[in-house]
C-alpha cells in the first residue's frame, strides 16, 4: 500500500516535472532561435553597416538611405523574434 | 492625386540676338526645366553645337569669385542672424556692386593679408621661444656657444651621470625631469666627449641663432608676440565690424551675381546654328499659358514657342509631386528611395496613410506617442529647412497614430490604462504584477499577416495598372497578366490554407464536404488559381520563378509589426518592474533618509529607461514601416528614377527685380 | 593589429567612400560645358563642386591662373593626404607606396630648384605634397642647403632608402638627369617586391603594376619612336610588365609602323589595349597617343575594380581619375590663359 501511495506520488510529481522542464525547455529553445538569428543578422549588417557609414561620410544625402539598407537584414532576427514568441506564448 | 504634375514639353526657338530677353524672361518665371543639350546626343540635331555664355559671364564669375572668397572668410550663413529681412532692389544693389564693394573688398584683403602675415609672424615668434626655452637656465650669453674653430659645442639632454677627463667648460641646467647642457671641449678632445656623451644618453638640442642671454630673449619675444596679437586682434575686431555692417550687402550682392552667372552661362544648354539658338525643356501644363504669353511679351513675339507631342517625349519628362496637403510631408520619404518616373502611379498619398498607422501598430502607446508629439512639434522652432520640416511632419501624423493605438491596445509607459485592451492585448507577464492572459499573440500574428496580404495584393494591383500605362505592344498584356499571377498564387495558396486548417480570424473552408481525391472546393480553386496564376508568371518571365518563395516570406515578413512591437513594450515593463518594483516600492513600504535617495534612484531609472525606449521605439517603429513600404510594397509595383522638376530660375531670399 | 581582426569591414567602407568620391568626379559634359567657358568662369563653376573650400580660401589674396592652378594642387593634395589616413591596414601600405612616386617626384622638383638657385617660395609653389611626405616635411627640406641634407631629412620616410640607393650611385656629377629614369625603374622595381612580398592584396596591386608598366613602356615607345633624339628608350625601359625589356628593344629597330605594332600586340594580355593599338597603324599625334594610353588605362582600372570591388583596385582607380581631373583642369586653364581656341584645348583633354 505504502509503495504504491508513495509511486503515485512519485508519479505526479513526474508530471508537474515534465511540464517545467517543457516550459524550461520552450524558454531555451526561444532564446536559441532570437540569439541564433541576431548572429546571423549581424554578420549581414557588418558589410552593409560599413559601407552605409562610408557613403554617407562622403554624402550625407543618403543618410536615409543606407539607414535603411542597413536594417533589411533585420528580417532574419525579427523571424527569430516571431518563432521564440509563439514558442512562449 | 497618384500622379505627377502633368508637363508639356516646350521648344524655344529663335536668333541669337534674342537670347537675353528670353533667359531672362524664363529666370524670372521659374517654371521652364531646361533639357540640358548635348552634342552628339540626338540625330535630329546634327551640326548644332552648345552655345557660348553671355559676354558678361567672365566678368561677373571674377567678381563672384572674390565675394565668395571674402563671405567664406567672414563665415557668412544665409541663416545667420542680423541679416536684414527686406529685400534690396536690383538696380540700387547693381551701382553699390559697381562702386562700393569693390573698395570694401579691397579693404577686406587687406586686412586679412595682414591677419595671415601677422599668423606667420605669430608662429615665427612662438617656434623662436619654443627653441629658447630649453636654454633659459643656462646663464650664458648664447653667441659664445657657437661659431669657434677651435672648439666644438654640445648642446642637449642627458638622462645619465656625464663623466669627462678631458679640461672642458661646461654650463647646466637642470629641471625636476631633464639635464640639459651646454659642453665646450678642444676640438681635439671632441671624440673622447661624443663617446662620452653618448655613454650619457645624448640628445642634442641646437643652439638657437641668437644673441645674449636666452632668457633675455625669450623676454623679448614675448613682448614681440603681445603686440603682434594685440595687432591681430584689432584686425579682427575691424573684420567683424565690417561683418557686421555689411553681411547683408554681400548676401544680397552674392545672391544677385549668382543670378547673373546662372542666367549668362545657361546658353552653355542650348544648341545653337549660325545665328539662332533651340532649347527644349518642360513646363507644368496648368502654368503654359501664363509661360508663353510671358516669353511673347518680352520678346514682342519674335520667339517661336512650340509645343511638342506628347506622347513621343513623356517618358523623360521630370517629376513635379501633385499631392493633397496631408501628403505632402511624405514626399520626403519618397525621395529618399526614388521620385517616381512622370508615367508612373505616385504612391505618396498611399505611403502617408499607410506608414503613420503601420508606426501605430508598431508603438502603440499613450505615453511614447505624447512624447514624440510633443517632441515633433516643439522641435519646429529649431529645426527649420525644409526637409526638416517635413520630416518633423511625418513624425508628427506617426505619433498621433501612436497615441490612438496606444488607446486601443490599452498602454502607457508599458502600464496598462484603467481598460481592456480594445483591439489585442500586448501585455506581457512581467514583474509581481503578472497574470492575466498574456499578450494575443496568434491574434496578433494573424493580423499582421492580413495586413501583409492586403498590401501585397495592392501592390500587385497598382503594378498592373503601372504596366497597362507604361509599357507598349505584345509585352504590355504579358506584364499586366503577370502581375494578377502573383495575385492568384497569393490567394490560391491562402484558399489551400483555409481548407486544410481552422485559423481564428480567417475563413475556414475545412467544413466543405471533399469532392475530389479528399480534396474540397476550396482546395480545388486554390490550386487551380496558383497553377493558371504559374502560368502567367512564366509567360512573361520564366526566370521569375525563384522569385516564387518571396510571397511566403513577404507576407511573413510582416510580423515585423507584432516582434518589434511586443519587444518595445518587453522593455518598458522590464523598466517599469526594475525601477518601480524592485527599488522604489520596497523603500516605500518604511521610509528612511537613505530610502529616498535611493527612491531617486528609481525614477532616475525609470526616466532614463523610459528615454532609451522611446529612442529604440521611434527608431525601430519607423525603420521598419518604412522598409515595409519600400521592400515588400514598392517592388511589387513601383520603379522609380524620375528626374526632379528643377526650372530654371531662384527662390530669391535677398533681392527683387 | 585591430584592423588585421577587424575582417572586411574597413575595406568595404573604405572602398565604398572612393565609389562615392569617384562619382563625384566631374563629367564628361562639364568638359565640353567648360570649354566654351572664360578662366574665371571655369574657376566659379568649380567653385561650385568638389573644390569649393580651396578657392574660396584663396579667393582673396590670389587671382586668375595663380588661383586655380593654387587651389587644384592643394584640392589634389588634400584629397591624396585624406585617402592616406583612411585605407586600413595592409592598403595603406600599398597606396603608400603608390603614391610615392610623388614623393620622389617633389625631392626631385626640390633638389632641381637649389640646382638652379630658385627661391624657396617659387619652389613651394610647384610641389604637389600628394604622398607620405606632407607640407611640412617638404618645407623643412627646402629650407636645407646642400643634396645631402635633403636626403639625410627624408630618413625613416618610405622614400628614403630609394633616393638614398640612387643618390649613392649617381649622384656627384651630373645627378638629376641620369638618375631620374634609374629612380622611376627602381620605384617600380620596389613596388613589384612588395606585391610579391606576401602582403594581403599584393595579387591585385600586381595586377595593376603590370598594367602601369605596360603603358608606361608603350608611351615611351612611341615617344621615341616619334623623336629620337629625345634620348634612348634602353634607358626607359621598365622591366617587370607582360613586354619584356629585350622585345622592347627588339621592336624598336623596326622602322616600320605596322610591323612594329604587329610585333607588339601578341605580348599584350589586355583586349582594350590591344584594340587600341590596332587603331594605332595609322598615324596620330604623340600626344593623341598619349591620351588614348591614358583613357585605356583608366577604363581597365575601373573594370578591375569592378572584378574585385574591395581590394586595392577602387582606390587606385579613384587615385587616377582624380589625378586625371586635376590634369584636365589645369589643361583647360592654362589653355584659356593662353587663349588658346577651344578645339586645340579639347585635344589636351582626357574624357
Amino acid at each position: 500500500m505504502a509503495d504504491a501511495a508513495t509511486a503515485v506520488a512519485a508519479t505526479e510529481m513526474t508530471v508537474e516535472m515534465v511540464k517545467a522542464s517543457q516550459l524550461g525547455m520552450k524558454a531555451l529553445g526561444a532564446g536559441i532561435a532570437v540569439g541564433l538569428t541576431g548572429i546571423g543578422t549581424g554578420l549581414a549588417e557588418m558589410a552593409i553597416g560599413s559601407a552605409a557609414v562610408g557613403a554617407t561620410a562622403e554624402n550625407k544625402d543618403v543618410f536615409g538611405l543606407v539607414l535603411l539598407l542597413t536594417v533589411i537584414p533585420e528580417t532574419i532576427v525579427i523571424f527569430g523574434l516571431v518563432v521564440g514568441l509563439l514558442l512562449l506564448f | 492625386m497618384l500622379t505627377p504634375e502633368g508637363m508639356t514639353r516646350v521648344l524655344i526657338a529663335a536668333t541669337k540676338s534674342q537670347m537675353e530677353p528670353v533667359i531672362r524672361e524664363i529666370y524670372r518665371q521659374n517654371l521652364f526645366h531646361i533639357e540640358e543639350f548635348v552634342e552628339k546626343d540626338r540625330k535630329e540635331y546634327e551640326g548644332y553645337r552648345i552655345g557660348t555664355p553671355l559676354p558678361q559671364a567672365n566678368e561677373t564669375s571674377r567678381e563672384l569669385l572674390r565675394l565668395r572668397g571674402i563671405t567664406n572668410a567672414f563665415m557668412i550663413r544665409e541663416d545667420e542672424e542680423g541679416i536684414p529681412h527686406e529685400k534690396q532692389k536690383n538696380e540700387h544693389l547693381k551701382g553699390l556692386i559697381g562702386k562700393e564693394l569693390p573698395a570694401l573688398e579691397k579693404d577686406v584683403e587687406e586686412l586679412l593679408a595682414r591677419r595671415t602675415r601677422l599668423d606667420t609672424q605669430i608662429k615665427e615668434y612662438e617656434q623662436k621661444i619654443e627653441g629658447l626655452t630649453p636654454f633659459k637656465d643656462i646663464p650664458v650669453d648664447l653667441e659664445l656657444l657657437r661659431g669657434y674653430r677651435s672648439f666644438s659645442v654640445f648642446s642637449g639632454y642627458i638622462s645619465r651621470e656625464l663623466h669627462l677627463d678631458i679640461p672642458h667648460e661646461i654650463y647646466t641646467a637642470e629641471t625636476k625631469k631633464t639635464k640639459l647642457i651646454a659642453l665646450v671641449v678642444s676640438n681635439s678632445d671632441r671624440n673622447t666627449a661624443e663617446q662620452a656623451l653618448a655613454d650619457a644618453q645624448f640628445q642634442a638640442v641646437p643652439i638657437p641663432d641668437e644673441e645674449g642671454i636666452a632668457k633675455d630673449r625669450i623676454g623679448y619675444y614675448e613682448s614681440q608676440l603681445l603686440a603682434v596679437k594685440g595687432e591681430l586682434e584689432e584686425i579682427n575686431r575691424r573684420l567683424d565690424e565690417i561683418k557686421k555692417e555689411h553681411k547683408g550687402l554681400f548676401l544680397a550682392c552674392n545672391e544677385l551675381l549668382t543670378a547673373d552667372v546662372e542666367m549668362a552661362e545657361a546658353p552653355l544648354r542650348f544648341a545653337t546654328i549660325g545665328e539662332s539658338f533651340i532649347v527644349e525643356g518642360w513646363v507644368p501644363k496648368s502654368e503654359l499659358e501664363k509661360f508663353r504669353q510671358g516669353i511673347h511679351y518680352a520678346t514682342g513675339g519674335k520667339v517661336y514657342v512650340y509645343e511638342m507631342d506628347p506622347s513621343e517625349v513623356e517618358d523623360v519628362a521630370p517629376t513635379e509631386y501633385h499631392n493633397v496637403s496631408f501628403a505632402k510631408p511624405t514626399e520626403m520619404l519618397m525621395d529618399v528611395y526614388s521620385r517616381p518616373k512622370y508615367t508612373e502611379i505616385d504612391p505618396t498619398l498611399l505611403v502617408s496613410i499607410i506608414f503613420p498607422i503601420f508606426f501605430g501598430i508598431i508603438l502603440g502607446d499613450v505615453g511614447y506617442g505624447a512624447i514624440v508629439l510633443a517632441l515633433s512639434l516643439g522641435l519646429r522652432k529649431i529645426i527649420t529647412g525644409d526637409e526638416g520640416t517635413r520630416l518633423l511632419k511625418v513624425l508628427r501624423n506617426a505619433s498621433i497614430s501612436s497615441i490612438v493605438f496606444g488607446v486601443l491596445y490599452s498602454e502607457c509607459f508599458g502600464f496598462a490604462l484603467p481598460w481592456k485592451p480594445i483591439l489585442f492585448s500586448r501585455h506581457l507577464n512581467i514583474g509581481g504584477h503578472a497574470g492575466g492572459h498574456g499578450p494575443d499573440v496568434i491574434s496578433l500574428m494573424i493580423m499582421a499577416v492580413w495586413i501583409g496580404i492586403l498590401q501585397i495584393t495592392l501592390g500587385r494591383i497598382l503594378g498592373m495598372i503601372n504596366h497597362a500605362r507604361q509599357d507598349h505592344g505584345a509585352h504590355r498584356m504579358k506584364a499586366v497578366m503577370a502581375n494578377l499571377g502573383w495575385i492568384m498564387v497569393l490567394w490560391g495558396i491562402l484558399f489551400m490554407l483555409w481548407a486544410a486548417f481552422t485559423m481564428p480570424f480567417m475563413p475556414d473552408f475545412t467544413g466543405l464536404p471533399p469532392i475530389a481525391v479528399g480534396l474540397n472546393i476550396a482546395s480545388i480553386i486554390g490550386i487551380v488559381m496558383i497553377i493558371l496564376g504559374v502560368i502567367f508568371i512564366i509567360r512573361d518571365s520564366a526566370l521569375e520563378i525563384v522569385e516564387l518563395p518571396t510571397i511566403l516570406s513577404h507576407v511573413l515578413s510582416y510580423a515585423r509589426l507584432v516582434g518589434v512591437g511586443l519587444s518595445s513594450v518587453a522593455i518598458a515593463m522590464v523598466v517599469n518592474f526594475i525601477a518601480i518594483g524592485l527599488i522604489i516600492e520596497p523603500q516605500l513600504e518604511s521610509l528612511s533618509a537613505v530610502g529616498v535617495i535611493i527612491i531617486i534612484v528609481g525614477v532616475l531609472v525609470f526616466v532614463i529607461g523610459h528615454l532609451l525606449n522611446t529612442i529604440l521605439g521611434v527608431l525601430g517603429g519607423a525603420l521598419q514601416s518604412i522598409r515595409l513600404q519600400y521592400v515588400e510594397f514598392f517592388t511589387k509595383f513601383y520603379k522609380g528614377g524620375g528626374k526632379k522638376y528643377n526650372p530654371f530660375g531662384m527662390k530669391k531670399r535677398f533681392t527683387e527685380d | 593589429m585591430a584592423e588585421v581582426r577587424a575582417g572586411p569591414a574597413p575595406y568595404i567602407y573604405v572602398c565604398t567612400r572612393m565609389r562615392v568620391r569617384k562619382a563625384k568626379l566631374l563629367p564628361r559634359e562639364e568638359y565640353v560645358r567648360m570649354l566654351n567657358m572664360g578662366l574665371s568662369e571655369i574657376t566659379r563653376s568649380i567653385e561650385e563642386t568638389q573644390y569649393k573650400k580651396e578657392i574660396d580660401e584663396l579667393a582673396p589674396s590670389f587671382h586668375g591662373i595663380d588661383l586655380i592652378e593654387l587651389a587644384l594642387s592643394w584640392n589634389l593634395a588634400k584629397e591624396y593626404q585624406s585617402i592616406q589616413k583612411i585605407t586600413p591596414g595592409s592598403l595603406k601600405d600599398l597606396t603608400r607606396a603608390y603614391l610615392r612616386k610623388w614623393d620622389i617626384q617633389n625631392v626631385l622638383t626640390i633638389l632641381r630648384g637649389k640646382l638652379h638657385g630658385e627661391k624657396p617660395g617659387k619652389i613651394r609653389e610647384v610641389l604637389i605634397p600628394a604622398g607620405e611626405l606632407d607640407k611640412q616635411i617638404l618645407d623643412k627640406l627646402i629650407e636645407e642647403q646642400t643634396p645631402e641634407r635633403i636626403i639625410e631629412g627624408l630618413k625613416g620616410k618610405g622614400v628614403y632608402p630609394l633616393l638614398s640607393r640612387s643618390f649613392e650611385a649617381g649622384v656627384k656629377e651630373d645627378f638629376l638627369p641620369r638618375v631620374e629614369n634609374a629612380l622611376y625603374k627602381q620605384f617600380y622595381a620596389d613596388l613589384i617586391s612588395m606585391a610579391q612580398s606576401g602582403i594581403k592584396g599584393g595579387r591585385q596591386f600586381m595586377d595593376y603594376i603590370t598594367l602601369d608598366i605596360d603603358i608606361t613602356n608603350i608611351r615611351n615607345m612611341f615617344r621615341f619612336r616619334a623623336d629620337p633624339s629625345a634620348g634612348e628608350m634602353s634607358d626607359a625601359v621598365v622591366p617587370g610588365g607582360t613586354i619584356s625589356p629585350q622585345l622592347i628593344q627588339r621592336i624598336m629597330a623596326i622602322k616600320d609602323r605596322n610591323e612594329f605594332i604587329d610585333a607588339l600586340i601578341p605580348s599584350v594580355k589586355v583586349r582594350d589595349l590591344r584594340e587600341l593599338l590596332e587603331t594605332l597603324r595609322e598615324e596620330k599625334s604623340v600626344r593623341e597617343i598619349e591620351i588614348d594610353l591614358i583613357k585605356v588605362q583608366l577604363s581597365e582600372m575601373e573594370s578591375m575594380s569592378k572584378m574585385n570591388p574591395f581590394s586595392i583596385h577602387p582606390i587606385l582607380a579613384y587615385l587616377e581619375m582624380k589625378k586625371y581631373e586635376i590634369f584636365n583642369l589645369r589643361a583647360l586653364a592654362r589653355g584659356k590663359e593662353s587663349n588658346l581656341p577651344p578645339e586645340r584645348i579639347r585635344g589636351y583633354l582626357v574624357m
